[in-house]
């Protein structure tokens, strides 16, 4: 019981601290500037960012989607959007899965779709339990009262591990199945959907509830594309998930002293500062989770690997950004190479960072192991005279 | 005749069906309230009730239970048994005389006003509830109605009585009142002709048992069997079971036993051997003498061509396996709602198709013939309905279900006749009485009648009981999961068969898909797979409750086992922080106790843990928490690269021999300046000698030199001066001094606030160097000649007064503070003058002094071992005010070249001289802001030794590197370990502070906004920032040794200390966790006891 105790108040996420970390692991939150600014008052005044705003707002521009690209992806989810409705209400002969709700997430929903990317989600949730041929025939439901509202429109229903997907020529609805909640331990692996897959469509169904509350700030959207168009471009973010980047472009605009929205010069810019900063580093508080219950810090999505990869690209890309190299960051001019080669900038050569994490010895040193044991054992012994 | 019954039953029993149990329930309380009107509806319903009910033990059917069978779709030995039971209960307690009695006449006797109006009653109701249906028997019905009704009302009471003793405090109490009141009835001829006292009892008693517990039932079973080997054909099956009772069989002794009462068994077996003897026969006239001609068995149904037969069958195996699946509890097990079942071949099919096929399949054809020609009672084709009785049942907690409870605790006890009787005429709340038929060649014998004499109104509860239930077991359930049934063709396209995917069965009949899609097994894999919303009911067989109880007291352990640990963490962690607590106060105290130790023996120490020379004392419980693994790395090496105890003593000596010297070269130049104004009466301050009275030594003057050297403590008392130093040059100069000590005016005019006047300077234990780290005033007490010293104090800078010195440090500061500016003059003169001081100071160690002239410095250096070197600045706050005052006033270059024509023209270099002061702003910011703030010194030590060892860092100057490190340790919100101040350093050189385009670090030392490392190359801080991130990097992936240049620590074992973790085990094995081990004994050993207390009860 002694290990136990020992051992179980440490904190499962810092396990490898070794057992003697006796007080729960509190992670804190890493320098940024823009929180402690009165310790670091301005020796000279900022330096005129008016062309680094310029080139974010016409990135900005570049990544949005056209009207028409919006219209025809609106089109297409308006109409499955009406199917599923009428699925919900009026299942008919329809009995091979229970519609409990549908619900649009993601990206278009957000009103942070980038050109090119005519993909909007839709979550439905089940009452039944998501087997794969609830999924199909659901699909083939859908596609048939697609196709009798509109006979000449070309539509062609993917299944998929999530779900399905309605492609028009123009615009692809993802239909992303789930389960209500109680369902969800009930799942079996071999005939449902991915327990995992299903769970993050609820989490979907929650991020775009609380992107609606907190997030509407026009900046924010601004600064969410920005930053989709960076994981996209350099690699060492692919990590990134968009709810870890929805989460970080929010808490870089909102989250300072005076509560009101950074300028997007700031704002982008300290998106590095925190990620170079470790911001999604272990040990870091990170950003918990609005939607999670539990404080659970996004970033522990990620495994150590790419949260170093992710920091390390941050903190390449910072140095590049403070000598003034923001065209080729926003992907204005030149190539994505930046992050992993070496640059010059106006005399400054930045080079590229090496990875910090190395993979975990296998073994643990046998010592401590034995005396470990030697505490389980008194307590085996404890729990046999019990 | 009989067929006849059954098929008005039939009708009748499917509007039950429809009915629903509920009907079962109200009709009982139908029964309370209304005895006449509604007793028939109330009766019809309990009777489907009951049926579904029986359906579950599904004992072979008695002939006797034919008969019965004949009204009531159910026979159940043991329920058949209980009845007599009753019978023989309320026997012994209405009559005290055995003598036998034609039927009706003890009814009579007993409630004869009753009987006619129950008989009425009776008809009423069957003439409603059947209605159309039973059109045809009514008038059947009415005549055993009308011969029933003598003894009717003997049931009546036997029924009061029932409940009594149906006690077993499980539900299906008033199940069992319904069942006992039919074969009551049944019996009644029985009991009439053998009205043998006090056996009745007990017997009743243990029928009930066995239907609460399947072993005694298998015990009455036994004793059936017993029966049939004695090859008593045909006897109707109350002599049939009596005779069991009475066979002596151990499994009947056993039965007896369990009521209590030995007289019971005996009176039994009295019993038994009249109908043995034949007794039977006139016990019942009406049953015909043809039994011997057929042998029939009836645990397998099948007839025997003649006794040799029957026997062998008997000894058979099959008829054996039959017999022991009997005991073994219910049979065939119920399937659920939809489970049909053919009462009379026993059968159960999963559903209407598969019933319909066996009605009218060989099998069952055969053995309604037989049943035909032996006279037997064929129960109805219409199934029954297995499953929602069931459920009721066998929910054997009693509390929830039991809708008559009120009657079973009140006879709790009925061993006792005399209890008995008291339960009887206390509770004679079941008033209703079926009579059971006693046919045996194709008459149905008797009818039965309903009575009701007086109601209860806690039976109305009933009816709620098995109201879904019935609502369940409709058989129109709809098939589900059809989209989960592939079809298979062949080449031609035509469906061969069917895959279900979710059962993973095949069949070819389309019928057989439909009954599979029905299916229970199809409904179960529906809900688990597809639709856990899907209502399917529960089979519950005695080992899945088994098992279903055992979880959840295991769930209910666990929880427990939970809680309790839970509750010993707390307990744990409270302890923990107690010893935590404790031991950082053990530390804390130690540690004062150590730096106690070297204050007060002067071997000096430069401040070296800084902080209790700050500006008051540093908290005493700084925050602290336990060591993580960053923690210990950053400690490990801070011990490293701490100067050594000798090294630091070393500076220590020097230092302070330095300035003690100084201090006497002080008091030469003023003793030598005084002595020229004495004589020219012309201050000369620029030559910087004059205008400087020195001062005598207090009151001793003359007295040799008083060397209190290194010791340096005034005796108090002895001296009334302060003063410790006698100059021997000073002597000549005698002078009145006054004794009382003065207050030193000194230095006052000074602007900069960094230079103090030291008040305590006049007090008795005045310091004779500068080790705290403020200004060593020159100044002595009786400074009061007009003339103003030159030399006015030493101050100690940098890394010596900031305490951060490093292992391997061999370089010092000391600064000098002029009162005008200092010249090369009076460089000189003081490098001329030093090292005699120095040899008088410090006789027994040699130094070396040089000027450095380009560096307006003076060297001392330590000519032993670790060479160390005291640098000493001269420097004047002039230089600076004037400095300042310009600034404000003018540009920079007026500045300069005023200063040009002012100064005397061997002045020191300028810049060397505000440096000076710029570092002695600097000491003092130090000691104001860093030595209070936790892990600060120690993070700048690491650091600085980060900068040594690490060329990238190198540019990164120790002023700008120490602000930057109090600003970032100091914006944070709580107070960080060492290993979190060295993270946050790094995150926040890695967010970029120092790169172009960052803040800044604005110096507060000077007046106007400067950048303390505005002089780094913009490559420098990229270098330095990359360096940091990465360095951030490897602290965050545990490498931290990386960054500090050291090796990885082995994890700790003993960091808590052995003391500690000694005594959070002996607590943890000792008082604490014993008691609660005794805890946890205790409440299992309550637990255990509870249980066994529950299933007492439960017996």
């Amino acid at each position: 019981m002694v290990r136990g105790r020992g051992r179980g108040g440490m904190g499962r996420g810092m396990g490898r601290l070794g057992p003697f970390k006796v007080k729960p692991f509190v992670p804190r939150h890493p320098f940024d500037l823009a929180l402690c600014e009165s310790a670091f008052p301005r020796v000279k005044a900022l330096p005129d960012e008016a062309a680094f705003t310029q080139a974010l707002l016409k990135r900005n521009t570049d990544l949005s989607p056209s009207s028409h690209e919006q219209t025809s992806v609106l089109n297409l989810v308006t109409k499955i959007q009406t199917v599923m409705d009428n699925l919900v209400v009026a299942p008919g002969t329809f009995d091979a899965c229970q519609l409990e709700e549908v619900r649009q997430v993601g990206s278009f929903k957000k009103g942070t779709m980038m050109t090119g990317h005519n993909v909007a989600d839709i979550v439905v949730i089940l009452k039944t339990l998501p087997t794969r041929e609830a999924v199909e025939a659901l699909g083939i439901k859908v596609h048939e009262d697609l196709k009798s509202q509109d006979p000449h429109e070309v539509l062609s229903v993917l299944t998929n591990d999530r779900g399905f997907e309605v492609s028009s020529s123009e615009a692809t609805v993802r239909i992303l199945m789930t389960t209500v909640h109680h369902n969800l331990r009930k799942l079996d692996p071999e005939l449902h959907l991915d327990q995992k897959i299903l769970q993050s469509h609820l989490a979907a169904i929650r991020h775009s509830r609380w992107f609606e509350e907190n997030a509407h700030h026009s900046s924010i959207k601004v600064l969410i594309r920005l930053l989709r168009d960076l994981r996209n471009r350099f690699e060492g973010f692919e990590p990134l998930s968009p709810w870890m980047l929805d989460l970080l472009a929010h808490s870089s605009i909102m989250n300072n002293p005076s509560r009101q929205a950074l300028p997007i010069n700031q704002a982008y810019r300290r998106v590095l500062q925190l990620l170079a900063a470790g911001l999604f580093l272990p040990g870091s508080a990170g950003i918990s989770d609005p939607c999670e219950g539990g404080n659970i810090r996004v970033h522990t999505a990620m495994s150590l690997e790419q949260q170093d990869m992710v920091c390390l690209t941050a903190q390449t890309l910072l140095r590049v950004l403070a000598h003034g190299g923001y065209r080729r960051i926003l992907g204005l001019e030149g190539h994505g190479g930046i992050a992993t080669e070496m640059s010059v900038w106006e005399g400054v050569v930045v080079s590229p960072l090496d990875k910090a994490y190395e993979k975990p010895p296998e073994k643990k040193d046998g010592e401590e192991d034995d005396m470990e044991a030697d505490g389980g054992g008194d307590e085996a012994m404890e729990t046999a005279d019990n | 005749m009989a067929t006849n019954n059954y098929f008005g039953f039939t009708h009748s029993g499917t509007q039950y069906g429809t009915a629903g149990a509920a009907a079962y329930q109200t009709g009982q309380t139908g029964y309370a309230v209304t005895p006449t009107a509604a007793t028939a509806a109330t009766y019809t319903a309990q009777r489907a009730g009951t049926g579904y009910e029986t359906a579950y033990q599904t004992a072979a059917t008695h002939t006797t239970a034919g008969t019965y069978a004949g009204w009531y779709h159910y026979n159940l030995p043991d329920q058949e048994e209980t009845s007599i039971t009753g019978e023989g209960n309320r026997l012994k307690n209405w009559r005290t005389d055995p003598t036998v009695v034609p039927n009706c006449i003890p009814n009579q006797e007993q409630v004869g006003a009753g009987t006619p109006a129950a008989g009425t009653t009776y008809d009423y109701g069957y003439g409603r509830t059947a209605q159309t249906a039973y059109d045809s028997t009514k008038t059947y019905y009415q005549q055993p109605a009308a011969a029933a009704a003598t003894y009717s009302t003997t049931d009546t009471h036997y029924q009061a009585s029932k409940p009594a003793f149906s006690t077993s405090t499980y539900t299906a109490t008033t199940r069992q009142v319904t069942q006992a009141t039919p074969k009551a009835a049944s019996y009644s001829s029985a009991y009439t002709t053998q009205g043998t006292p006090g056996a009745s009892y007990s017997t009743g008693y243990t029928a009930a048992a066995p239907q609460t517990t399947n072993t005694t039932k298998a015990a009455a079973n036994t004793t059936y069997s017993g029966y049939d080997a004695a090859l008593y054909s045909a006897a109707t099956m109350y002599v049939a079971q009596q005779a069991q009772t009475g066979a002596g069989t151990g499994a009947a002794a056993a039965v007896t036993t369990n009521t209590g009462t030995a007289k019971s068994t005996s009176s039994w077996q009295g019993y038994k051997k009249g109908p043995m003897s034949g007794g039977m026969k006139t016990m019942k006239p009406k049953q015909p003498p043809k039994p011997q001609q057929l042998h029939y068995c009836d645990v397998c149904k099948i007839s025997c061509a003649g006794p040799q037969t029957y026997r062998e069958h008997l000894e058979g195996q099959k008829h054996k396996k039959k017999e022991s699946a009997l005991k073994l509890g219910s049979a065939p097990a119920a399937r659920g709602g939809n489970a049909l079942r053919c009462e009379l071949c026993d059968v159960t099919c999963t559903g209407s198709d598969a019933y319909a096929a066996h009605i009218r399949g060989a099998k069952h054809q055969k053995l309604v013939k037989l049943h035909t020609k032996l006279g037997k009672p064929i129960p109805s084709t219409e199934p029954v309905v297995v499953g929602g009785g069931i459920k009721t049942t066998t929910g054997t907690t009693a509390s929830t279900t039991t809708p008559v409870k009120t009657v079973t605790t009140t006879a709790a006890k009925p061993a006792i006749p005399g209890a008995a009787k008291k339960t009887v005429t206390a509770a004679p709340k079941i008033n209703f009485v079926a009579a059971g038929s006693l046919g045996t060649v194709g008459t149905a014998a008797t009818g039965i009648k309903a009575e009701i004499a007086e109601v209860k109104s806690e039976i109305k509860e009933e009816p709620v009981m098995s109201d879904s239930e019935l609502a369940l077991s409709d058989k129109d359930v709809q098939p589900v999961g059809q989209d989960y049934i592939e079809e298979i063709k062949n080449e031609e396209g035509k469906v061969i068969s069917f895959n279900c995917k979710l059962c993973e069965c095949r069949f070819n009949d389309p019928n057989a898909k439909e009954m599979h899609m029905k299916g229970r097994r199809h409904r179960l894999q529906y809900k688990k797979k597809v639709n856990p919303e899907l209502v399917v009911d529960v089979k519950p067989s005695l080992r899945q409750r088994k098992l279903q109880e055992e979880k959840l007291r295991r769930q209910q352990m666990r929880d427990e086992y939970w809680r309790r640990r839970d509750e010993e963490r707390m307990m744990e962690e409270e302890e923990r922080m107690y010893w935590e607590e404790r031991r950082r106060y053990e530390e804390e105290v130690e540690y004062f106790e150590w730096y106690r130790r070297y204050g007060r023996d002067h071997r000096g120490l430069p401040p070296p843990p800084p902080r209790p020379f700050g500006p008051g004392v540093p908290p005493l419980m700084p925050v602290r928490r336990p060591d993580s693994s960053d923690d210990r790395h950053v400690i490990a090496r801070h011990a490293e690269i701490y100067p050594k105890e000798d090294e630091l003593q070393a500076v220590q000596r020097i230092v302070s021999h330095t300035e003690k010297a100084l201090k006497f070269v002080s008091d030469h130049l003023a003793d030598m300046a005084t002595a020229a104004a004495k004589q020219t009466a012309v201050p000369k301050p620029l030559v910087g000698t004059g205008a400087k009275t020195a001062i005598g030594v207090g009151a001793k003057v003359g007295t040799p030199p008083v060397k209190t050297g290194t010791i340096g403590k005034p005796a108090p008392g002895l001296k009334p001066a302060v003063g410790t130093k006698v100059v021997p040059g000073a002597s000549p100069v005698a002078k009145p001094a006054g004794q009382g000590p003065v207050p030193s005016s000194a230095m006052t005019n000074k602007t900069e606030p960094v230079e103090k006047p030291k008040p305590d300077m006049s007090k008795e234990d005045k310091k004779e160097d500068g080790r705290d780290g403020n200004l060593f005033s020159f100044h002595r007490d009786k400074d009061d000649s007009q003339v103003p010293r030159v030399l006015k104090g030493v101050m100690r800078v940098g890394v010596l007064a900031k305490g951060l010195l490093l292992h391997g440090d061999t370089a010092v500061n000391l600064v000098v503070l002029c009162a005008e500016k200092p010249t090369r003059t009076l460089l000189n003169k003081v490098v001329e003058n030093l090292p005699k001081q120095l040899q008088v100071v410090a006789p027994e160690d040699a130094y070396k002094v040089h000027r450095k002239l380009e560096e307006s410095a003076i060297i001392v250096m330590g000519v032993k071992e670790p060479h160390i070197t005291v640098t000493i600045t001269l420097t004047s706050p002039i230089m600076r005010e004037q400095l300042l005052t310009l600034e404000g006033s003018g540009d920079s270059v007026s500045v300069s070249q005023a200063q040009a024509t002012k100064d005397p023209p061997d002045v020191l270099d300028k810049q060397k001289c505000l440096d000076a002061l710029a570092a002695l702003r600097h000491a003092k910011w130090f000691q104001a802001r860093a030595t209070g703030l936790q892990s600060c010194v120690m993070v700048i030590r690491i650091l600085r030794d980060l900068c040594q060892r690490v060329p990238t860092w190198a540019p990164l100057n120790s002023w700008a590197m120490e602000l930057l490190v109090e600003k970032v340790i100091s914006s944070a919100a709580q107070p960080l370990s060492p290993g979190d101040a060295l993270r946050r350093i790094m995150e926040a050189l890695a967010s970029g502070i120092l790169l172009p385009g960052g803040p800044g670090l604005l110096d507060p030392c000077e007046k106007d906004p400067s950048d303390a490392a505005g002089n780094m190359l913009p490559q420098q801080r990229e270098d330095i920032t990359a360096s940091a991130q990465h360095a951030l990097r490897l602290i965050a992936f545990r490498q931290i040794h990386k960054v500090l240049g050291m090796d990885p620590l082995p994890p700790p074992k003993f960091t808590r200390g052995r003391f500690n973790r000694k005594r959070r085990r002996d607590n943890s094995s000792g008082e604490g966790n014993d008691s609660e081990a005794g805890d946890g004994k205790k409440d299992k050993k309550e637990d255990v006891d509870e249980k066994m207390e529950t299933e007492k009860s439960g017996k």
